[in-house]
């Protein structure tokens, strides 16, 4: 995990801020590097154990002698957007991110109790796709309806998150599918076709040519938390669910002829069909919040085609 | 998971001021007559697309927008006309049938259903309304309109140009698979049937209610002539073929002919008088002949080369599955009576 000190300048008000991002994988190390990239920051990376319950109490009290030696009122942002227990992920390995994700949200409980007077939210980073898989046009008035150990999980966590927020702000973050490549992170869907592309290599894309996703760009993600981080005082604790979402469904199909145009070749691919991933899921644009910018596709994967190439090639 | 047949409505907007409301309700009461019979069917989105309107339409769709969570608005940033706008609000749909349809009320909603029981019963994929009057209220105009697509289906060799029209219903899958592929030059319809030619008709009365009411129609000669090339840019014109055949007949015959001349002039030496004049009409009658062909096999790499830039697929694969649910509302509906 990584504590992120920096100072916000917002409306002419200083905040001194803290934020500890547990997580670096796509989404966590986007919004670090959106940090780093609009303030002057210090990064520092501590160990926090996600299979040792008893570990974990160790590296959360280090964690907080860091947060005491700050000055009093500071405001903390306890992002987490840990997401070891992929998409495809099954009870059991879903049961160690449970355990970790309680002993944070206890850990955050505690802060707020032992730190009156500084602002503490913690920000849970859920997924639109694993709450309402199968689903199409998704509104204000549909329900979760999990199809898979990944999406009880995040509801799980929500559920968890509402029951516990006694002291604390919260936002809870609904993403589609996220796509965009930052180095030594998971690499999804699109960047994989992508760099096998690159490479004149095969591609086994599983999902039927028509299947309709909601993709949104990662760098958008984080625009839209570190706004949130920032502007504490927008911060509603009755209305703090985002859909961060494009409202666009696209399909596969689309996908690959925009990526064909971006790489000017052909990909060579087929579709292997599993039947648990080829349900379409889609999102009315009525839920995309208001200050939430979309990054058009075609200029998504241009950019994530360009990471690639500047890392890898 | 929901057994229901969703339908996806896309309506462009130009200047529909007038008419916006009246359709929506229309379309509504046709929504909420679904939802009270239970019906294996939903309108679950109606997206309205606003090709930068020229009245007052901007201003009743974010107020439909507003009050209705079925209710979508797309904002396009300048005209780009009816078929982009469509393709716009197409590739923002996801149902399992999407409705193309016009926003002055020459198209009823309410036929919407019987559109899709033909689709679901005829395993096809496309069904477009075709007007069993002429729709555009003068005899010139629709006379036009069927030499106009009948010279078409003449010249392009695709035998769907006919039933061609705004109201369609198609495929969801088809529908977004073929808009996603249409460059900006490409016509639309031709788009859909490079992915399927399972394409029927539903015969209905349509009205032209802006002719009617002597406002001016959406339908002129500009229009027409536009539509012509952009058919003829996404079609495979076939008419240069009947070139390539005039060219190996002259060749042949001009081979022929030079024969002819040679043994003439073996056997009667002298018989013509003007020296020259053969190989000159022999020459002219051969290399003009090559000259044909070789144009027409530039003519069809050139054709194969945009078809594929248009994005004509090599293959598509279609589930034309339906519950049984949909099959029994329908049987129950429209056969048993």
């Amino acid at each position: 995990m990584k504590i992120v000190e920096f100072n916000s300048n917002n409306k002419n008000e200083v905040h001194k801020q803290i934020v500890l991002i547990f997580g670096i994988g796509l989404i966590g190390t986007s919004i670090l590097n959106k940090i780093q990239s609009l303030f002057l920051s210090n990064v520092t990376t501590l160990n926090f154990s996600w299979d040792n319950e008893y570990q974990q109490n160790i590296d959360l009290n280090n964690i907080i002698k860091i947060i005491f030696q700050q000055e009093k009122g500071i405001n903390i942002d306890v992002i987490w957007c840990a997401g070891k227990a992929g998409f495809f992920s099954t009870q059991e390995s879903i049961n160690d991110e449970i355990q970790s994700y309680k002993s944070v949200l206890k850990f955050v409980n505690d802060l707020s109790i032992q730190m009156k007077g500084s602002i503490i939210t913690f920000h849970l980073f859920s997924s639109a796709g694993g709450l309402f898989e199968g689903q199409n046009s998704v509104s204000d008035a549909s329900l979760p309806k999990p199809l898979r150990p990944y999406g009880y999980l995040k509801q799980l966590q929500e559920n968890l998150l509402l029951e516990n927020s006694v002291d604390f702000n919260f936002i809870i973050y609904r993403p589609s599918s996220v796509y965009g490549y930052i180095p030594n992170t998971r690499i999804g869907l699109i960047s994989n076709i992508l760099y096998k592309s690159i490479r004149n290599e095969f591609v086994e894309i599983f999902a039927s040519k028509s299947s309709l996703r909601d993709y949104v760009y990662v760098e958008d993600i984080s625009s839209f938390v570190i706004g949130k981080i920032v502007n504490l005082k927008e911060i509603n604790r009755h209305n703090n669910i985002y859909y961060l979402v494009s409202g666009k469904p696209t399909s596969i199909e689309e996908i690959m002829m925009i990526l064909e145009n971006i790489l000017n070749k052909k990909i060579y691919y087929s579709y292997n069909l599993i039947q648990t991933n080829t349900l379409d899921n889609s999102f009315n644009m009525k839920l995309v919040p208001y200050n939430f910018i979309n990054t058009p596709l075609s200029l998504g994967l241009e950019k994530t085609y360009n990471d690639l190439l500047s890392f890898n090639f | 998971m929901s057994d229901k047949i969703i339908l996806s409505i896309v309506i462009p907007v130009y200047s529909g001021e007038q008419f916006l409301l009246k359709l929506f309700n229309r379309i509504n009461e046709l929504r909420n007559r679904w939802l009270e019979d239970n019906a294996p069917i939903e309108i679950r989105e109606l997206i309205f697309v606003d090709d930068n309107s020229i009245d007052n339409s901007s201003v009743i769709l974010a107020d439909l927008c507003i009050n209705n969570i079925w209710v979508n608005c797309l904002k396009m940033s300048k005209n780009f006309g009816q078929h982009p706008a469509s393709i716009a609000g197409i590739l923002h749909t996801s149902g399992n049938w999407v409705v193309t349809l016009d926003e002055d009320l020459q198209h009823p909603p309410e036929k919407i259903e019987l559109m899709l029981y033909k689709a679901i019963s005829q395993d096809l994929d496309i069904v477009y309304a075709s007007p069993l009057n002429g729709p555009h209220g003068k005899i010139s105009r629709d006379l036009t309109s069927v030499l106009f697509k009948k010279f078409m289906v003449l010249l392009t060799g695709d035998s769907n140009i006919p039933l061609y029209n705004s109201f369609r219903l198609i495929r969801g899958d088809i529908a977004r698979s073929a808009s996603s592929v249409c460059s900006h030059d490409t016509y639309l319809d031709v788009s859909f049937s490079w992915f399927t030619k399972a394409i029927g008709k539903y015969e209905l009365e349509l009205n032209d209610l802006r002719s009617e009411n002597g406002q001016k129609s959406g339908y002129s000669f500009l229009k027409l002539f536009s539509h012509a090339r952009k058919l003829l840019l996404s079609t495979q014109v076939r008419i240069y073929r009947l070139f390539a055949l005039l060219g190996v007949l002259l060749f042949a015959f001009g081979v022929l002919y030079s024969g002819y001349i040679f043994v003439n002039e073996f056997l009667h030496p002298g018989k013509y008088g003007s020296r020259g004049w053969p190989s000159l009409i022999i020459s002219t009658m051969i290399f003009g002949a090559t000259s044909i062909i070789l144009l027409s096999i530039v003519l069809e790499y050139i054709s194969l080369i945009t078809l594929k830039i248009q994005g004509k697929p090599v293959f598509y694969v279609i589930n034309r599955n339906m519950s049984n649910e949909i099959k029994k509302y329908f049987k129950s509906k429209y056969e048993n009576s």
